[in-house]
C-alpha cells in the first residue's frame, strides 16, 4: 500500500497544471466529504455539517504537500488530517454548546470515603483501603495541574477540551494526565497492589 | 466538589490500565495513517507502530479520532 512519495499520482496531479490541478483538488474534495460524511455522523451530537470543514481541510491538506513522506496512500494520509479537523470541530461546537457550569471543574480531586452504618464486607472494605490510597497518592504525587487534568477529564471534557479551558495544547494535558496515571499505578505498586486489585474494586 | 463514586471508579479504572506511552498525540497523529491502512488489511502490527498502538489504548481522543478515520476510509473503499 505504501508508494514513494514523488512518485504518487495524486502528488503529481496536485502539483501539475491548472486545470490538471483544478480536477484533482475538486476530486479530492468529494472523497473527503463522502469520508466525513460518514465519521462525523454520529459524534458529539453531529451539530456540524461536514461541508463546514471540508474546505479547511482542504487548505490544510495543500499545504503540507511537502509532509506526505509515501508511507500511506495519499488519501489515507489526506483522510488522516481531515478527520482530526472534523472531530476536534466537532469536539468544540459540541462543548461550547454545553452550559459552562455544568461541566465547569477545579483542580480538587477530594475523594469522600463513604461511612455505612453496617459492618462493611470484606470488597467494602478493600475498596476503603484502595480509595483512602488513591486519595493519599493524589495528595502526595501530583502536581495541581496534572489534577486539574483528571478532574477535567472525569468532569467527562476530552483532552482537547481540558487544553482549550485551561490556555495549554493537546500534547501538554496527555503527557499531565499520562504521567499522574503512571506516578498513580506506581504508588499502588509500591505497596503490593497491581491493577487486578484495583480493578476489582473499580468496576 | 468531592468526586463521585462514579469518578473514582473511572479513576481506579484509569490507572489500573495506565501503561508507559512515549508517544504524545501529535507524534501518534504522525503515524495514523501508515497503522489504518495495517489495521484496515488485517496485517501485523510491525514493530515501529506498536508505540501507535499503546497510544490509541491510552488516549482517548486519538483513539475516537482512529476509529472516525477507519469509518470514513471504509466508506471510501465501499465507494
Amino acid at each position: 500500500m505504501t508508494s514513494v512519495a514523488g512518485e504518487d499520482p495524486w502528488l503529481e496531479r496536485l502539483q501539475g497544471d491548472v486545470p490538471q490541478r483544478n480536477a484533482a483538488v475538486a476530486e479530492l474534495r468529494e472523497l473527503i466529504l463522502r469520508g466525513l460524511s460518514q465519521s462525523m455522523s454520529h459524534r458529539y451530537g453531529s451539530g456540524l455539517n461536514p461541508e463546514d470543514v471540508v474546505q479547511e481541510a482542504l487548505i490544510k491538506i495543500l499545504n503540507s504537500l511537502d509532509k506526505f513522506e509515501g508511507r500511506s496512500r495519499f488519501t489515507t494520509w489526506a483522510m488522516t488530517i481531515a478527520t482530526r479537523i472534523g472531530i476536534s470541530e466537532l469536539r468544540r461546537k459540541h462543548f461550547q454548546d454545553v452550559s459552562l457550569d455544568s461541566i465547569s471543574f477545579d483542580d480538587s480531586l477530594r475523594i469522600e470515603l463513604a461511612v455505612s452504618k453496617d459492618s462493611p464486607s470484606g470488597e467494602q472494605l478493600d475498596r476503603r483501603k484502595i480509595t483512602q490510597l488513591l486519595q493519599e497518592l493524589i495528595e502526595t504525587s501530583l502536581t495541581d495541574r496534572q489534577k486539574l487534568a483528571i478532574r477535567g477529564l472525569l468532569e467527562g471534557l476530552p483532552v482537547e477540551e481540558v487544553a482549550r479551558r485551561t490556555g495549554s495544547n493537546r500534547n501538554a494535558v496527555y503527557k499531565l494526565f499520562h504521567d499522574a496515571r503512571i506516578r498513580l499505578r506506581a504508588g499502588f505498586e509500591r505497596v503490593g497492589i497491581g491493577p487486578d486489585d484495583i480493578n476489582g474494586v473499580s468496576a | 466538589m468531592p468526586l463521585t463514586n462514579e469518578q473514582v471508579s473511572n479513576l481506579l479504572g484509569m490507572v489500573a490500565s495506565g501503561e508507559p506511552d512515549r508517544l504524545d498525540c501529535n507524534g501518534c497523529f504522525e503515524q495514523l495513517a501508515e497503522f489504518a491502512e495495517v489495521h484496515l488489511t488485517s496485517r501485523e502490527i510491525p514493530a515501529a507502530l506498536r508505540a501507535v498502538e499503546t497510544h490509541l489504548r491510552q488516549c482517548a481522543c486519538c483513539n475516537d479520532e482512529f476509529n472516525a478515520l477507519l469509518e470514513g476510509l471504509r466508506a471510501l473503499q465501499e465507494g
